[in-house]
């Protein structure tokens, strides 16, 4: 049975969060049993380029283990943000 | 105070006090060396290296103690062990640099807590005052390595002599900018706009689009296409920046020979195209994914394309335009550059956008750097 690993983001979503972001998602990347990572952006109202390139990271190292990576619950400016990276390329949108 | 011996220089002609002192320092981490004058104590002192200078100034003038005082209290810690209680007195060495002054007979247990306290500061404060030379030498270490990176960045990204139809500027958030527009003419007389702006500002943004800079000009050059360019970019963007670094840009292909306009937007805020009379005729908005990325097989170098305007002009910037804050942390927006834009003529719009910029943001730092650019068809 496989598992999904749901990281919830901060309000303010920049490199302030690189490093638990990271610690979040390192043991997903190892575990097998973790197929799916979802990022939740219920609370994100502001992510800045650092955001992206942390995600953008991310889908690498997912992409490397065949995991799939997720965005959930994301809009007003941050969807804005997300649409105009053409990070639907990258993640499923739910 | 640490483990290592503490040296201790006493100035004194008082035996009743010197025997006080050795009392007082007869562990094993204190080394007390004793004087009877200030001229034995200064030949003294320049063989040692002293934690502090303890003076008992009954027998001394006070003529040759000011003047002792004066010259080695920016160098140690000096107290005085006296007899005279007049205020003016103690003011007067105070004000000259000492860090206590003990009246006899002494308080032993407040007098080695003193010294204790005054030992331990004075460790600090050397501490602090290496830290700070040290800093200081990174600082200019520092300043001497920005301006060999400024240099270089200058020679390969500096500024060019622009088309008369190509209007740019760009703000800078740091000394470096991530940002970059680019203007190159292809063999065939095509011209060829890069606008990119790298994850981040400063000198980090700026070393990830000295690849870039070189590879366009060098391409457009030798007369490759555009497809070409962006599938070259994109993959040597991908092998020499880090992982989570990429680059966002705006390619504009201006074909005289077709009489096309092509634009490739990856990542960039929606590039408009005007009429003459200032109304909007096409968008053009990001459908791809920055350089960077993808690799070779997912990334996409679809253009849109249309007849090459005789008049009107295209609008292009990095979202730093937009996103600027001003001191209520409110955002300039796109509705602030749309209103400039309609009642603005070519020739100024690129100067009357970033007074309005420059004025909403008032004293407050640039938060990215900020990037417009025009291209005036009719000049072309």
């Amino acid at each position: 049975m496989s598992d999904t690993n749901v990281i919830s983001l901060p309000d303010k979503f920049d490199f302030s969060f690189h490093k638990e972001f990271t610690k979040k998602y390192d043991d997903s990347i190892i575990n097998a049993s973790v197929s799916e990572i979802v990022l939740d952006f219920s609370r994100v109202s502001y992510l800045d380029s650092s955001a992206l390139g942390m995600m953008v990271l991310l889908y690498r190292k997912a992409q490397a283990c065949n995991k799939k990576v997720t965005v959930k619950n994301v809009s007003g400016k941050t969807a804005e943000i997300l649409k105009m990276a053409n990070f639907q390329k990258l993640y499923a949108f739910e | 105070m640490n483990d290592l011996i503490v040296k201790l220089l006493l100035v004194s002609n008082d035996y009743a006090v010197d025997s006080i002192m050795n009392d007082v320092f007869s562990s094993n981490n204190f080394e007390l060396n004793v004087f009877n004058t200030f001229f034995e104590a200064k030949l003294k002192e320049k063989t040692k290296d002293y934690s502090m200078i303890i003076i008992n100034d009954d027998m001394l003038s006070d003529e040759s103690l000011f003047s002792f005082v004066l010259e080695f209290s920016s160098k140690y810690p000096i107290i005085i062990v006296t007899d005279k209680e007049e205020e003016k007195n103690i003011d007067k060495y105070f004000k000259i640099g000492i860090s206590d002054y003990f009246i006899k007979p002494l308080n032993l247990k407040l007098f080695w807590c003193k010294v204790k306290k005054i030992l331990d500061d004075d460790v600090q404060r050397k501490k602090s005052k290496e830290e700070s030379k040290l800093l200081g030498e990174l600082m200019h270490q520092h300043k001497v390595e920005e301006s060999i990176a400024y240099y270089v960045y200058n020679h390969m990204i500096g500024e060019e002599d622009k088309p008369d139809f190509l209007h740019s500027y760009t703000l800078s958030a740091d000394n470096f900018s991530g940002d970059i527009q680019l203007h190159s003419q292809s063999p065939s007389g095509s011209h060829y706009i890069l606008l990119a702006d790298a994850t981040g500002h400063g000198l980090a943004a700026a070393i990830s689009v000295f690849p870039l800079a070189s590879i366009f000009k060098s391409m457009i050059s030798k007369g490759h296409s555009a497809e070409m360019v962006l599938e070259e970019l994109n993959s040597k963007l991908g092998d020499y920046i880090p992982p989570d670094r990429f680059i966002s840009a705006i390619l504009i292909e201006l074909d005289l020979y077709s009489q096309q306009l092509k634009v490739w937007n990856g990542g960039m805020p929606t590039v408009l195209i005007y009429a003459e009379n200032n109304m909007k005729e096409k968008e053009a908005e990001s459908e791809n994914m920055a350089l960077g990325i993808l690799g070779e097989k997912e990334f996409d170098t679809n253009f849109l394309t249309m007849p090459l305007p005789k008049k009107g002009f295209l609008f292009m910037y990095s979202d730093g335009l937009t996103e600027q804050c001003n001191k209520v942390g409110e955002e300039f927006g796109e509705q602030r550059v749309f209103e400039v834009i309609n009642k603005t003529s070519v020739e100024v719009l690129v100067d009357s956008v970033m007074d309005k910029s420059n004025s909403f943001r008032g004293n407050m730092p640039v938060n990215d750097d900020i990037s417009i650019c025009v291209i005036d068809f009719e000049k072309i």
